[in-house]
């Protein structure tokens, strides 16, 4: 017990002296950091987008929408008929822009039309009226009146509202006059940050154009019966037409997507606990070697090789933890700038997320902490068997055992070669939509399988320099030999630094993969001069569509050659939302095109007129497992539309892929006649600049909302928004590079430590500080070299993993693989700067070392 | 700031107790004298006037002698909704219709009650103009050839009743008028089925038990029906064991005297109806009891006489909480509970059962 106490006591002492394990500390802590951030800001994001879900969901507990667009309003008679069904809240709903805000930025809205008498009894909300209580009048005329809208007070709040003031909304181009006549508090309140609106269905049913339409129908069922009964009576009940679901299936697509995002997310942020990982062994890997004789003193003492193990263990086990408390406490601090990145990403990419609260759950705390416990240990189980079977006398007399030099490469070699056959038959297991478990091992595996390949490229490396230096100047023949000898130590160093490297410079291949084929994308199939959409456009569920009028008056215009309207609807197919898009195909396949997977976009087009069929996205291919040719059968407003899949294109947008239907079928299966878009093509391009202004001038008047822009602007924003989506992957892995520098430069001290007397006898025979200091830098630039290499070459298959096994499974997007050869040149410079800066602290230690307590150091 | 669940408080409080100063507005017509009734014509709906509610109450009892009381009133409410009359929807608001359910549990002393409000929406609720059909939900009266059903409340209380009436209606008031208030359209177009044997199931508390026993009808309609300066009124209806009833109301100014306005009827055993003025009765309260709930204090019990029957009567509730506090931030409260009667005429003992319904108690009403 003593022993144990005792032995405890000079292993912690040792760890606090030494400043590597600081380092490590801090390299460890950052990873877990990283880690607990980004799952903090996940959970964050995710439970204020649940938050305000279910608020609004409220007492719900089966809601009905139609399959091919609004509800007829006569179905409640229907739906009245079941005996479980208690209460009813029929629903007419619009996304509309306010058309000015004293903010200056015109906000966007969620409008609801509903049943204000009992809307109450469906989702908590409170309204604050006046101080007095309203008289009769005042009362309906404030509610009934086809002007009054509910605003929420933190919107009220927001653009400084108050009761009895005006607020304009913006609809076809024209202005829909509301009043502010009531602020609604409570947790409805709080959805979509506060952008959500209450009108009386009447005035939402005659204002929005709905007369006699619902969009949906919110039911509250009796309590002991399931739900699932329910649905079943009423489906079968209600007809074909009818989609009736739970009112969490509303918002499946979108958790899948964000699900898959945020996976993403922490894989990336798991590079760095990787990392971390590496360095905890290196640091322990390092020890034992340091405190060989120390060991070897207590083994002579009666010390158990159990004994020593467990004493190693334990200093892997304290770095761990405290790593693991640290890591937790910034990333706690962190994860307050990680949620605002997040939830503005996640709103500009799926679904827009009221300012997510930050909220620590103590869980995740304890994950983090439990993290680095299970990583630690984990990384220390190795250097402490390592220290375990030192023979004492070996250990005493310091002398490197035959198994210091000689690290069996070969084996280690074979075994990475083994794990690259596993990975590979890994990436080739069938693919599934959602979660790419096999890609995410895959990934695992070939990172593991690179590592065990250092040792050997170290050696191989070796030999060439030393045959490359043959007549160069001694610090870099001396920072060789150095690198061969301590293998065993520079090993695990260059690895986890190769290991950063490689899932940085796979994540830049796959970005610039990705944005290659985007920019490919958008050159090729945005053709158009001028875009025109009203101002909330780019929101994504916007309602707002353009004037009747404005299609063909642009038309008439001189200057136009042809346009194209496109309109952009969600039916529900296969149960599930799917957007639909009507356009005029003709004048696309004249002037635009689609990247069909086969056949030239004009043939394949012309087809599909021809045959009254769609053309659908990959993704939507994958999502449903649909192949060109399939028959399909579409819900409308009149009955079910047959049709056929004449083609599948490439597209990169993040709404769960598309359908696309000549405009004309829109107008007669569902009587749609609404425009979103005019795609206008010009006579003459060169100047789409001049008539942008005369479009301005004609339709774009502030208040119309009406929004021209040219091609080269548009996709200038499309890029904007690709750009923001990456920042964080980018945060995430110089995060990752950090904490592999800090082994780096962890390595470097230990190395010079050790060599205390080298370096002693170095300076002895006339060595001056500059060349000791150059000694050091050579070695780490070695280092940064090897990492390099190997780090390139595992960045590409690893990027390859990324592109075709994790992100098509994920996203369903096939994106073309661009190796930009400039990464080598960048990571080359990455590398080796990243390496000296490690090497320059330890470099300049060594050469402060005294001559005299060096060289009387034994 | 006065916070109110949106939905039933404002409305109910509006509906019930606000009716001055609405017959002036152009859609809505006054009740008059002369009126002429017209059945099954006017079991319906009026939508002409401004307000217009179908009561039953009565007293029923278990096979076991367990007694219970019940009340069901439909209102129907015109809106002006002078900005959105236009509107072509169908949501459009013309009436609100509103229903109180109350069930008295004299044995077990419990009191239960629940309301609905609702526009007419696609079917939601309504009332047919041509004969008695109203409904919000699953709650109805329906007049079926000669009989009434009655059906309200949820899974754990619920009434289905099927009422006969014993005698045929009566118009109440004078020449087809029941005057609230001196005014000109101060007044209600007014007619009962007094006396209306019931028979059907309660569910009480869960457990669903076969009832019978009396029920009494009300059928009211009119523009304005409470003047300026008046405060509530107290209504008495009592069905005596001889088989004759009485209808008492007064109507209660703000300095607390009676409105000479205030009026009843005795509606003899062979169903011929005598009209009384307030000289022609006396209403005097007794005893006092304060609700916890809402802090009012109302007279339970009273004496009740009218000297030219030569009968005198004391009235007392069968339960004392059977107050309805609709909302509690707007307090809309009133007492409407099954009460005992019991005295002499012409020096005979006589009892009987009956409801009485006592409103404008509760300060509060007015807002603070």
């Amino acid at each position: 017990m003593t022993q144990k106490i005792l032995l405890q006591f000079i292993s912690l002492r040792h760890l606090l002296r030494e400043k590597r394990t600081w380092l490590t500390l801090i390299g460890v802590a950052l990873g877990i950091s990283v880690f607990v951030s980004i799952r903090i800001a996940n959970q964050s994001v995710l439970s204020a987008y649940h938050q305000s879900v279910d608020a609004f969901t409220g007492e719900t507990t089966i809601e009905v929408v139609g399959r091919s667009g609004p509800l007829d309003e006569i179905l409640l008679m229907d739906i009245r008929k079941d005996p479980d069904v208690l209460k009813i809240a029929p629903i007419v709903q619009s996304v509309l822009p306010m058309a000015s805000g004293k903010s200056g930025r015109g906000e966007i809205m969620l409008v609801m039309g509903v049943d204000l008498l009992q809307e109450a009894s469906f989702r908590p909300f409170e309204v604050a009226g006046e101080e007095k209580p309203l008289d009769l009048t005042t009362a309906f005329d404030a509610l009934l009146n086809p002007e009054s809208i509910l605003l929420t007070r933190t919107f009220a709040e927001r653009q400084g509202l108050n009761i009895g003031d005006p607020f304009p909304l913006r609809k076809e181009g024209a202005l829909l006059d509301f009043k502010v006549a009531g602020i609604i508090e409570g947790e409805v309140a709080q959805t979509r940050g506060g952008n959500i609106a209450f009108i009386d269905i009447a005035a939402a049913q005659w204002r929005l154009n709905k007369l006699g339409l619902l969009d949906r129908v919110d039911l509250i069922t009796a309590d002991g019966v399931p739900v699932e009964t329910i649905i079943s009576r009423l489906s079968k009940q209600l007809g074909e037409s009818v989609l009736v679901r739970h009112p969490q299936q509303r918002n499946q697509q979108v958790e899948k997507m964000l699900f898959s995002f945020q996976l993403n997310l922490t894989a990336l942020s798991a590079i760095s606990l990787f990392v971390g990982l590496f360095l905890i062994y290196n640091t322990l890997l390092v020890s034992v070697v340091h405190r060989r004789k120390e060991i070897g003193l207590l083994r002579s003492l009666g010390v158990d090789r159990a004994q020593i193990f467990r004493l190693f263990t334990l200093e892997g086990l304290v770095i761990g933890t405290s790593g693991g408390f640290l890591g937790v406490l910034a990333g706690a601090m962190l994860a307050r700038w990680v949620v605002q990145i997040l939830s503005t990403t996640v709103t500009s990419l799926y679904v827009a997320i009221p300012p997510s609260p930050l909220s620590l759950p103590m869980p995740l705390f304890v994950e983090g902490v439990l993290i680095g416990v299970v990583v630690s240990t984990f990384s220390a189980l190795f250097p402490a068997w390592q220290a375990a079977r030192l023979k004492p006398r070996e250990a005493m007399e310091g002398v490197f055992g035959p198994e210091e030099g000689g690290i069996d490469h070969r084996r280690l070699l074979g075994g990475g070669a083994l794990l690259a056959l596993v990975s590979y038959a890994l990436s080739q297991w069938p693919m599934a939509w959602g979660f790419s478990w096999n890609g995410y091992l895959a990934s695992a595996l070939i990172l593991n399988a690179f590592s065990l390949v250092v040792p050997s490229v170290i050696l191989f490396f070796s030999k060439g320099i030393h045959r490359l230096t043959a007549g160069a100047a001694p610090a870099w023949r001396l920072a060789q030999g150095h690198l061969e000898q301590a293998i065993r130590r520079n090993g695990p160093t260059i690895s986890a630094f190769m290991a950063a490297l490689a899932m940085m410079i796979s994540v830049v291949i796959m970005i610039e993969s990705f944005r290659t084929t985007v920019v490919l994308w958008i050159d090729q199939t945005i053709q158009s001069d001028i875009l025109g959409f009203p101002a909330s456009y780019m929101v994504s569920d916007s309602d707002e569509t353009l004037p009747q009028e404005l299609l063909p008056g642009i038309k008439n215009m001189d200057e136009v050659k042809a346009v194209d309207g496109y309109r952009s609807r969600i039916i529900a197919f296969r149960d599930e939302p799917v957007e639909l898009v009507g356009r005029d195909l003709a004048v696309h396949a004249q002037n635009s095109k689609y990247l069909f997977q086969q056949g030239t976009s004009e043939g394949v087009i012309q087809q599909v007129i021809e045959q009254q069929a769609v053309v659908i996205s990959e993704v939507l291919a994958n999502r449903f497992q649909l192949k060109e040719g399939d028959r399909i059968t579409l819900p409308t407003p009149k009955g079910p539309f047959p049709t056929t899949i004449g083609g599948i294109f490439y597209d990169y947008g993040t709404d769960g892929g598309k359908m696309v239907m000549d405009r004309s079928l829109l107008k007669t299966h569902w009587s749609d006649h609404e425009i979103d878009v005019v795609a206008i093509y010009l006579k003459d391009n060169t100047k789409p600049d001049t008539v942008q202004t005369q479009l301005h001038s004609k339709w774009g008047q502030t208040d119309q909302g009406l929004v021209f822009t040219t091609q080269v602007h548009f996709k200038k924003e499309i890029m904007d928004i690709f750009d923001q989506t990456f920042l964080i992957t980018y945060a995430l892995e110089w995060i990752a590079i950090v904490v592999a520098l800090l082994g780096i430069a962890n390595t470097l001290f230990v190395s010079i430590l050790e060599r205390r007397r080298e370096i002693g006898i170095f300076r002895a025979i006339g060595a001056s500080r500059p060349q000791v200091i150059r000694v050091v830098l050579v070695e780490a630039f070695y280092m940064g070299v090897i990492g390099n290499i190997v780090g390139l070459a595992c960045g590409f298959f690893l990027s390859l993993l990324l592109i075709f096994v994790i992100n098509k499974a994920s996203f369903g997007w096939t994106l073309q693989f661009h190796f930009p050869p400039v990464v080598i040149l960048h990571s080359f410079l990455l590398a080796i700067g990243t390496a000296l800066l490690a090497g320059y602290f330890p470099a300049k230690k060594a050469a402060e070392i005294d001559l005299k307590e060096a060289i009387a150091y034994e | 700031m006065n916070k109110y669940r949106l939905g039933y408080a404002l409305f109910c409080w509006i509906m019930l107790f606000q009716f001055q100063a609405f017959a002036e507005s152009g859609r809505f017509e006054k009740a008059r004298t002369g009126y002429t009734y017209n059945f099954p014509r006017d079991h319906g709906s009026h939508p002409d006037f401004l307000i217009e509610w179908w009561y039953f109450t009565g007293n029923l009892t278990a096979k076991n002698g367990a007694p219970y009381g019940y009340e069901l009133t439909f209102f129907r409410r015109g809106i002006e909704n002078t900005q959105g009359k236009n509107n072509p929807s169908k949501w459009t608001v013309r009436d609100i219709y509103l229903a109180h359910f109350a069930v008295t549990d004299i044995g077990n002393k419990t009191f239960y009650y629940d309301e609905k409000i609702s526009r007419e929406g696609i079917g939601k609720a309504g009332a047919l103009t041509d004969k008695m059909e109203v409904w919000i939900d699953r709650w109805s009266a329906v007049q079926n050839g000669e009989t009434m059903l009655l059906s309200a409340g949820d899974k754990s209380w619920k009434l289905d009743l099927t009422l006969t009436p014993l005698k045929p209606l009566v118009i109440q008031g004078e020449g087809g008028i029941s005057k609230k208030g001196e005014v000109d359209g101060a007044a209600s177009h007014y007619y009962s089925f007094t006396r209306l044997q019931s028979k059907g199931t309660l569910i009480v508390n869960g457990e669903e038990v076969s009832v019978s026993g009396l029920s009494w009808m009300d059928h009211e309609f009119g523009s304005a029906l409470l003047g300026d300066g008046q405060v509530g009124w107290d209504w008495f209806s009592i069905q005596l064991d001889d088989g004759s009833e009485y209808m008492f109301y007064q109507i209660r100014e703000k300095d607390g005297q009676k409105d000479p306005i205030s009026s009843g009827s005795i509606i003899f055993p062979d169903g011929t109806k005598q009209h009384l003025k307030a000289k022609d009765f006396t209403l005097t309260p007794q005893a006092f009891w304060k609700s916890p709930k809402s802090g009012a204090t109302y007279p339970l019990e009273w004496t009740l006489s009218v000297p030219s029957e030569r009968l005198r009567l004391s009235a007392k509730p069968a339960l004392k909480d059977q107050e309805l506090v609709t909302n509690k931030s707007t307090r809309v409260v009133y007492w409407e509970g099954a009460s005992l009667f019991k005295g002499e005429k012409d020096g005979q003992a006589i009892q009987g059962k009956g409801y009485i319904e006592l409103t404008g108690y509760a300060r509060a009403l007015q807002g603070k």
